[in-house]
């Protein structure tokens, strides 16, 4: 048989044919042939089951199939599922118990739930792990989903989410907020409807494909593309250095680092800084023939030392071992430091002194959803449209447009659904590659990652080495600390400036909780020949929580005063608290939030069965420590500005349409900005839809960053809202002849004070608002009389201008929390156990309890298998070693802890209504606790836990080294 | 990432499948290993015949001496047989942690068999249980013991096609386990070891260790030295156990890993051993009682 064929299959009860190339894998006929986008694809190894598709009665992996293997069978997908609009049990269970975020894995969830039911009709917790255990979901920590699949089974026990136990504080009976409703986005999601970029195919598409570096630092000696060139359905192969032409280099999202640009472009030109480098591209008429192309392509290096880590990059030695960009002179893109306090006269007068070293491996967002993107550039009209997978749709718009040196009105960024961003999705550069094919070929190009070139040059975090001293008295007051912060932020590749600040916050809130009377520190980021180094959940909060943490635990064994006990004496007391460097915490509960979490540990009753399972050799161990969670954070100078812009618009019929510059990537912004805008405008929540993610229809704005959506974006919302209020009363004041100023909304109407029954309804006054008599006519004296309105929103909190010490409070809000983390260290074979995560928060008021829970149990497995599993590993030459997710350890459902939150609310005195931002308080805190617990568990051999990852040979080499004598961590003064 | 094109057949009889090979074609069954190799570069035949219709292999047949497993056997029918889980419990528990339901669903015996990987769940589990493997070939079958084929996959001459697993029946008191090692539920194993435990037998415990080494290797001197230990009524002892398996797995080069060091994956082999042995014994004293 040649290397075509014809396939004949069933699916979704339609009989098709289609004559394909023999190597189509089915999900490829799914998707690019038949259309059927509900089917996802997240890496290239079968692993991540966000394919999975029903054949023969059986779920299989659409991407480990060829779509010939499935001649004559019965397929079911995602869109096979509902009856119509009517959802399914499955997919109704996942929108019921918000099992699910941003939606990328969610169709493959479903048709395992569906068959694990099928199977096993009423399944215990247990069971649906073990059916589920192919499916692989980076936003929600697995939780929701089990929750959601046993709540889809027959005898349903599960419960929708628990909403008394918060307290709402205060708010109104009937309101939105502060309900677990189902989120707006779910059920295209579940329907396998959701927007993603590549579900997108246009017309006379074609498909690009990047030759790589596969050197870490190496002059290019010769690229030979002509055999590639000539290849079947080759349409256009270029170099960087012939698409130097065509573009400047990009410019960089933060101008914090003033003349530390690296210049390069978006493809290599004569060097190559890190495997994964794009240096060649090619578009071609399918995906295969692209990838067919990329693999003719001959590239010769000469090479160039490698610098690998902070020390090759120059610290603590003379000289690097090279430059990376030699106009610098050193490796240092960062370079921060601050002082104020007495620090030398702290140390002096210390009853304690202690000095950690804590280290971290390099590990970082991987979302499910890789770089996406579909350029289509219009030579008739100069027009650069591109969908991408961003969360800064805006700012991705102003970057393409310099690039290429457009006008920013002739560029259009439409993002769709975002399959997980964590930061990752803040910066762009291969995205300009497939632009310029656009523009070069003046047709549309699809460009999608594969998973080795999303590990090899998607952007890592982490990776850092904090050395600490603090200063204790005799009481346990810490009086002062130093801290030198060095991170590995990678090659910056082509400007990915968005994680440049990641050492600074975490030099600026390494005080935390606690009150530090003199601080001094120094936080350098060096460029190495690894991938980029970008934003990432947590963003440099969580390396601050871990220098004071660790700081707290081992003062306290020095003193031998209770771990705990240590941090009550400590904590800050009185809100607003400016923390020396800094910073002000507004408000919160950060004393109640670690007394609630004591008691819901129960710390005696752990200690007891601690005691207990040490006679049986069980090392059980107990972490507890405090955290902050700034939120809505940026600075002048970049692209990351803390303002944000919405438009609401009541139309006619009296719906409301929000448009914001905020942006979805799975957070459910969506909903909680729905859920807001209809209390104030005392409507049904049914009644509000939100849209984002277009740059031709939506009003400029800052995306999704700094869990910035209910600080900072629902600002802007209410602004323009209460604008619109107004000239909704003004209308129905004249309906009623009643004055404005008597008027209220509720119940869908407006209505007379006092007078409930004296109302006319929303959409009669829209109505009357655009045709009777319309316009000035119904509005007279009114500025712009229609009922849209525009509102911009600053923090009222964040103050750029520096005091007198040259500090700047960069963040609109903080969050507070405590969080234990209970562990078992298995010590014949290294390995750790969570056994729960538990943790207490303050977000201020709660808008949407379950997707609060969402984000914070997401957080937190991310920063678990960050911190036990996950591993962006390097060869002594720079090859990466991590490149699949199977390498790398991405937690699947059987190897998640459970987490347990619990919340206090204190609403904040900062923010719209008095929410904070909840994104990243999961990330922030974990694997401090954890670190914490493991030592804990480990007491008994005397050893610190002060290295990432927690990786099993590492703690049994800790266990092993202990049997040779305790290192010394501390020191003590002698009188 | 995709594959390079290939012709592609499909065999409806055996005789269509050793010619296709014998022609040059790579064979695909389930296909789990096999895509993943080819979408990742790993291997690029240009033709493949698929063996999946051949009904003959599908079967798991049980005689007095022996199980035998048709090389098309998928995993989730492993779990699901009955038979198996009589007669080799650790064959099933090897099947019930290959992968996830969806591989399981597709994978075969004979692919997991043929793909060679020393972590491969079923290497350990058959070495331990003296299995024999029986291929097709133009030039007729040929039977080999499992540990030979994969310590020399050239010892069967190339296009040639797996038919059979098979299974000496082991005595009926023989306990087996299977225990591996791995990051997280669904990796490779760091190290998998399979034990069988058999008074009766003329080696009292059987052990065999993957992950290790280019394949799965049987501890034979180990098991000689420790046999009259788990003789009836010897008393086992669990560290010589563990320092004889130690000892037996000190020179073997560890399959490579992003990041787990040789001594540490060496080290657990010993470990794991002496858990399955553990396991086995508590069982034991448990039926013992409950009986």
């Amino acid at each position: 048989m040649p290397e075509r064929t014809i396939v004949s299959l069933s699916v979704n009860g339609r009989s098709v044919r289609h004559e394909i190339p023999s190597r189509t894998l089915l999900v490829d006929l799914l998707r690019d042939t038949m259309g059927l986008t509900g089917t996802h694809i997240g890496c290239d190894e079968g692993i991540c089951g966000a394919c999975t598709i029903s054949v023969d009665g059986q779920t299989v992996k659409a991407c480990m199939m060829f779509a010939v293997e499935a001649d004559g069978c019965t397929v079911t997908t995602i869109e096979g599922l509902a009856d119509g609009a009517q959802l399914n049990a499955v997919q109704q269970s996942f929108v019921d118990h918000h099992g699910l975020q941003c939606g990328y894995c969610t169709p493959g969830m479903i048709m395992s739930a569906q068959d694990l039911l099928e199977r096993n009709p009423a399944p215990t917790r247990d069971e649906v792990r073990c059916g589920m255990s192919g499916n692989l979901c980076r936003c929600t920590g697995y939780k929701a989903v089990v929750e959601s699949v046993v709540g889809a089974a027959a005898d349903a026990t599960a419960t929708a989410h628990d909403e008394a136990a918060i307290d709402h504080a205060g708010l109104d009976e009937g309101a939105w907020t502060g309900r677990s409703v189902s989120r707006k986005e779910d059920r295209r999601l579940v329907m396998g409807e959701g927007e993603f970029t590549d579900d997108f195919h246009l017309p006379n598409q074609l498909y690009c494909a990047i030759v790589r570096s596969t050197r870490a630092h190496a002059w290019l000696r010769s690229i030979d593309v002509t055999a590639a060139a000539s290849m079947p359905g080759v349409v256009r192969v270029i170099t960087g250095a012939e698409a130097q032409q065509y573009w400047s280099p990009p410019t960089p999202t933060m101008e914090a680092f003033e003349g530390r640009r690296t210049g390069v472009y978006p493809m290599a030109v004569d060097v190559v800084r890190f495997v994964g480098e794009p240096i060649v591209a090619i578009v071609a008429e399918s995906r295969y023939e692209a990838r067919d192309a990329a693999a003719a392509v001959q590239i010769e290096y000469d090479g160039l030392p490698t610098v690998l880590t902070t020390h090759d990059a120059g610290e603590g030695v003379e000289v690097p071992k090279a430059l990376l960009y030699k106009q610098w002179g050193d490796n240092r893109q960062v370079d921060f430091d601050f002082a104020l306090g007495d620090v030398d006269a702290a140390f002096a007068g210390a009853h304690v002194v202690v000095d950690d070293v804590i280290t971290s491996h390099r590990w970082g967002p991987v979302p499910l959803e890789m770089r996406v993107v579909n350029a289509d550039y219009r030579a008739s009209d100069g027009r650069l449209t591109v969908r991408l997978s961003t969360q800064t749709p805006h700012q991705d718009r102003t970057l393409i447009s310099r690039v290429f040196g457009l006008p920013e009105a002739s560029v259009r960024i439409i993002a769709g659904d975002v399959g997980g961003g964590f930061g990752a999705k803040l910066s762009i550069d291969v995205e300009y590659i497939p632009a310029l094919m656009s523009i070069l070929t003046n047709r549309p190009v699809n460009y999608v990652d594969t998973r080795e070139e999303w590990m090899t040059s998607g952007t890592h975090a982490h990776d850092f080495t904090i050395d600490v001293s603090a200063a204790f008295s005799s009481e346990g007051r810490i009086l002062g600390l130093r801290n030198r912060i060095v991170t590995d932020l990678g090659c910056d590749g082509a400007e990915r400036a968005a994680g440049m600040a990641i050492p600074l916050v975490a030099a600026i809130y390494v005080p935390g909780p606690y009150v530090l009377p003199a601080y001094s520190t120094r936080a350098i980021g060096y460029v190495t020949n690894k991938a980029p180094y970008g934003g990432y959940r947590g963003y440099g909060k969580d390396l601050a929580n871990v220098t004071i943490e660790r700081v707290m635990d081992h003062a306290a064994d020095a003193l031998g005063l209770d771990r705990l006990e240590i941090r009550r004496r400590n904590l800050l007391e009185e809100y607003p608290h400016q923390m020396i460097s800094g910073p002000i915490v507004e408000d919160g509960s950060i004393r109640e939030c670690l007394d609630k979490l004591e008691s819901v540990v129960d710390v005696q009753a752990f200690r007891e069965r601690q005691a207990q399972a040490r006679t049986r050799g069980k090392y059980l161990g107990l972490g507890i420590v405090s955290y902050i969670e700034p939120s809505g954070g940026g600075g002048p100078w970049s692209l990351f500005n803390v303002y944000e812009s919405a438009r609401v618009r009541m139309t006619p019929d009296g719906t409301v349409q929000v448009f914001t510059g905020n942006m979805r990537c799975g957070q459910g912004v969506e909903t909680t900005l729905a859920q807001v805008t209809a209390d104030r405008l005392g409507c049904s929540y049914e009644r509000v839809s939100v849209y984002c993610g277009d740059t031709d229809t939506m009003p400029y704005g800052m995306g999704a960053s700094s869990s910035r959506g209910v600080v900072i974006a629902l600002g802007a919302v209410l602004k323009a809202t209460d604008d619109l209020i107004a000239k909704l009363l003004i209308v129905a004041g004249e309906l009623l002849e009643a004055s404005p100023r008597d008027l209220v909304l509720g119940d869908d109407a407006v209505m007379v004070k006092g007078s409930p029954d004296t109302r006319v309804s929303l959409s009669a006054v829209a109505n009357a608002a655009f045709f009777d008599p319309g316009g000035m006519f119904s509005m007279p004296g009114i500025e712009n009389p229609t009922l849209e309105s525009v509102g911009i929103y600053s923090s009222p909190h964040a103050r750029h201008e520096p005091d007198e010490h040259g500090r700047t409070q960069d963040y609109a809000c903080h969050a507070t929390g405590a969080q234990a983390a209970l562990v078992e260290v298995d010590t014949a074979t290294g390995f750790v156990t969570v056994e729960e995560i538990i943790v207490v928060g303050d977000v201020g008021v709660v808008i949407n309890p379950a997707g609060l829970d969402g984000q914070i149990t997401g957080g937190t497995i991310q920063a678990f298998a960050g911190a036990v599993l996950e591993d962006h590993a390097y060869d002594a030459k720079g090859n990466p070693l991590s490149t699949t997710l199977r390498d790398y350890g991405f937690p699947n459902i059987l190897s998640v802890p459970p987490v347990r939150i619990e919340h206090i609310v204190t609403p904040g005195s900062t923010t719209p209504i008095g929410a904070k931002g909840a994104g990243e308080g999961g990330q922030i805190a974990t694997f401090s606790c954890i670190m914490s617990a493991v030592e804990d568990a480990l007491q008994p051999f005397g050893v610190t836990v002060n290295e990432l990852p927690l990786a099993p040979w590492k703690i049994l080499d800790l266990i092993t080294d202990s049997e040779t004598g305790r290192i010394a961590t501390t020191r003590e003064h002698v009188g | 990432m995709r594959t390079i094109a290939f012709d592609y057949t499909r065999a409806t009889s055996l005789a269509e499948a050793l010619e296709a090979m014998e022609a040059g074609a790579a064979p695909l069954a389930g296909g789990q290993w096999l895509l993943v190799e080819m979408k990742l570069g790993m291997r690029a035949p240009r033709q493949i015949v698929d063996i999946k219709g051949l009904t003959e292999y599908q079967s798991v047949e049980v005689d007095e001496d022996a199980v035998v497993i048709g090389s098309l056997v998928r995993h989730v029918e492993v779990m699901q047989s009955k038979a198996l889980a009589d007669i080799l419990p650790s064959l099933v528990q090897a099947a019930n942690q290959i992968g996830d339901v969806q591989t399981r669903n597709r994978g075969t015996v004979g692919g997991n068999i043929c793909w060679g990987d020393s972590r491969a769940n079923y290497g350990p589990v058959l070495a331990s249980l003296d299995a024999w493997l029986q291929f097709a070939h133009s030039s007729g079958p040929r039977e080999l013991p499992l540990v030979d084929f994969l310590a020399s996959p050239g010892k069967v001459p190339p296009g040639s096609l797996l038919e059979w697993v098979i299974v000496p029946r082991p005595g009926e008191r023989a306990q087996m386990r299977y225990v591996e090692l791995s990051r997280q539920p669904n990796d490779f194993a760091l190290v998998n070891v399979a034990v069988v435990l058999d008074p009766d037998a003329e080696r009292p415990i059987r052990i065999a260790v993957g992950g290790l080494g280019g394949y799965v290797v049987r501890l034979s001197a180990a098991e000689r030295a420790l046999g009259p230990m788990f003789m009836d009524g010897a008393q086992p002892d669990l560290d010589v156990l563990e320092a004889q398996v130690g000892q037996a797995t000190s020179t073997l080069e560890p399959f490579p890993h992003p990041n787990a060091p040789i001594d540490y994956r060496r080290r657990m082999a010993a470990v794991m051993v002496r858990r399955a042995v553990e396991d086995l014994l508590q069982q034991h004293t448990t039926s013992v009682r409950g009986g």
